[in-house]
């Protein structure tokens, strides 16, 4: 009896040649994504370096042997350098790191060198660098610290008695919780609309009624339209209850004012749309329960792994970064972790039209892919 | 326009290798009861979803109420009604709430929605199952709020796939009384698969499939006159030995 089971399901699994491919591709996807996803080290941190030394009493700048071996001889960081430098300019900076463009920035006195060497002929003098750094992702602003500590450990050895004032750009006291939390909010509201529009669908065209509701004179846009209004409804109770836990129960605060909630609230609500999208958009495509289920592992580990939520984004291969800037979560993550943790407030971003854009997407492409089977 | 309801020219589906509907040419006139009978894989439902629309022919013309199907589809919409041969039905919704659902999908007006639900759950004998969960009711109560759900838009073609399966025979015989009323009062066409060779009886003409194949086409009078035969059953089975 067992064996005739199984082969029933045996021919079942094989003449669905779809699922085949299907059970070929997932794992394959699921595996490059774990170990291009977990593997990857941070580097190609982008820096700006503001350089004012000007030696006077050696030839040679030891500011510029420390730029150079950041800019050549370590992968951890890229680096701009700043031209024409002034003070004023390391304010520029700075602000550039607030800003997102720059994920740290390093200032050299003009008197790097001088006192330097100074020191090495017996002088007390202290030797300092100013560095600044986006500490919203700490993985990324140990990879700074790891680099400059390399630089110097390279190019001078131990006991320089260098000094190096690092400046935070965002709370210092900054937890591993609160960082992962403005990540893991918005893919917990897409993973449940995804897999709850992924199975109504799945029910609907099961029991026989999608095609009763495709034979009705209305467009059937209003089928995915019909669905997206109860399942926000669903999402926005979801998005609640997991706002009011994170903030409530484990203390991570919104920074901001009343505007910072409206916006971690609205890109919440918006991931959640599009979690549901894809599922419109691949039930749609599916032919069978079990190519539909089939998409969901991939879908979730995809997401977790390549959209900077478990590990930022840096950690990705170059090939594979266009991938998570495909995903919306990968602008929701960074869009609330940004209000979050900056406390920008109501934050006009660009962001925001990537992940509406994408909802709209997703529902276009259902509407044209929806019909019966 | 055209006064058929239906007409199909040289019509075959493939499926892969497997023909499922072989040459049809059938022409159904508005205001007929059809009646396309034969057993199970005949090719009575693949000419159905291809009526619908819901599946493209390999070959030939479909035209219903004057548009050409599959490409003017939409057209037909509003005058079609459907009972697929799953029972159709949301479970969660009670009897009243299916019927009136399909109703509004189907574009019908508030109050012409309230009016048309109370006559099917009257008509159909459904009162006292009016407030159930479809998951609650019977195979055959179910079978009936589904065939209401097809017949509440008052449609020009209706298409009802198998709509006495599972029904004892009174019942039947009462769904095909309702459809001659329903026939009378609506004067629009409609055609219903079975494989219940009597229930031929009770249709204006008839068409018997086999192995995807129309193999006769007449009033259920005149097939019986033709085969010398005195029920359906008698005709059919004359039918295929001929053919054989």
């Amino acid at each position: 009896m067992a064996f005739l089971v199984s082969g029933r399901v045996f021919r079942f699994i094989f003449r669905d040649k779809r699922l085949i491919i299907l059970i070929l591709v997932v794992p394959i996807v699921m595996a490059l994504v774990i170990g291009y996803g977990f593997g990857g080290e941070i580097d190609h941190v982008p820096i700006q370096i503001v350089n004012l030394d000007e030696p006077t009493v050696i030839p040679i700048s030891l500011a510029d042997k420390l730029v150079d071996f950041l800019d050549d001889k370590t992968d951890l960081v890229d680096v701009t350098l700043v031209s024409n430098p002034t003070i004023e300019k390391w304010n520029t900076s700075k602000q550039a790191v607030l800003d997102g463009d720059f994920k740290g920035a390093i200032y050299f006195p003009e008197d790097f060198t001088d006192n330097l060497i100074a020191r090495m002929n017996g002088s007390t003098v202290e030797t300092s660098i100013e560095v600044y750094i986006d500490n919203s992702n700490p993985q990324v602003s140990a990879s700074i610290i790891k680099a400059i500590s390399a630089g110097f450990q390279e190019e001078f050895g131990e006991s320089m008695g260098i000094t190096i004032n690092t400046e935070f750009a965002f709370d210092e006291n900054l937890s591993q919780l609160q960082y992962m939390v403005p990540s893991i909010m918005p893919f917990a509201v897409f993973f449940m609309s995804f897999i709850l529009s992924i199975i109504s669908l799945i029910n609907e065209r099961k029991a026989g009624t999608l095609d009763l509701l495709l034979l009705s004179p209305y467009h059937k846009s209003n089928i995915i339209l019909g669905y997206m209004i109860p399942l926000s409804v669903v999402s926005l109770i979801q998005a609640t209850i997991l706002l009011l836990f994170t903030i409530f129960a484990f203390n991570v605060p919104i920074i901001g004012g009343v505007g910072a909630y409206i916006a971690v609230y609205l890109m919440i609500l918006l991931n959640g749309l599009c979690g549901m999208g894809l599922g419109f958009l691949l039930s749609t495509i599916a032919k069978s329960e079990l190519q539909a289920v089939q998409f969901i592992p991939m879908v979730i580990m995809t997401t977790l792994l390549l959209s900077g939520i478990l590990m930022p984004l840096e950690t990705l291969p170059n090939w594979l970064r266009p991938v998570s800037y495909l995903l919306p979560l990968t602008y929701g993550a960074e869009y609330i972790r940004t209000v979050m943790i900056e406390g920008t407030g109501f934050l006009w971003h660009w962001h925001l039209a990537a992940v509406i854009g994408f909802v709209i997407l997703m529902v276009v492409l259902s509407t044209f892919t929806l019909r019966e089977k | 326009m055209s006064n058929s309801a239906v007409k199909l020219t040289d019509l075959i589906k493939d499926f892969g290798e497997l023909r499922a509907v072989n040459e049809l040419n059938l022409e159904i006139p508005e205001g007929e009861i059809f009646s396309l009978v034969g057993p199970n894989g005949a090719g009575k439902t693949t000419a159905i979803k291809m009526i619908l629309g819901i599946i493209p022919p390999t070959e030939g013309e479909i035209e219903v109420l004057g548009w050409k199907i599959p490409k003017e589809r939409q057209k037909i919409k509003r005058d079609i009604g459907y009972l697929a041969q799953q029972r159709a039905l949301y479970e969660t919704l009670t009897t009243r709430e299916n019927i009136e659902f399909f109703a509004a999908i189907k574009g019908m007006k508030k109050e012409d929605i309230k009016e048309k639900t109370d006559e099917l759950i009257e008509v159909l004998d459904l009162f006292e199952y009016e407030k159930v969960r479809a998951i609650n009711l019977s195979g055959g109560t179910q079978q009936r709020v589904a065939l209401a759900c097809a017949c509440v838009n008052s449609p020009r073609l209706l298409l009802l796939d198998e709509a006495t399966v599972g029904l004892d025979p009174v019942l039947r015989k009462d769904v095909w009384n309702y459809l001659r009323d329903f026939n009378k009062k609506v004067k629009g066409a409609i055609i219903i698969t079975t494989h219940f060779l009597d229930e031929a009886e009770y249709a204006d003409r008839v068409g018997f499939m086999r192995k995807a194949n129309l193999i006769a086409l007449d009033s259920p009078t005149a097939l019986k006159k033709e085969t010398s035969s005195n029920t359906m059953e008698e005709v059919f089975l004359k039918l295929v030995k001929e053919e054989n």
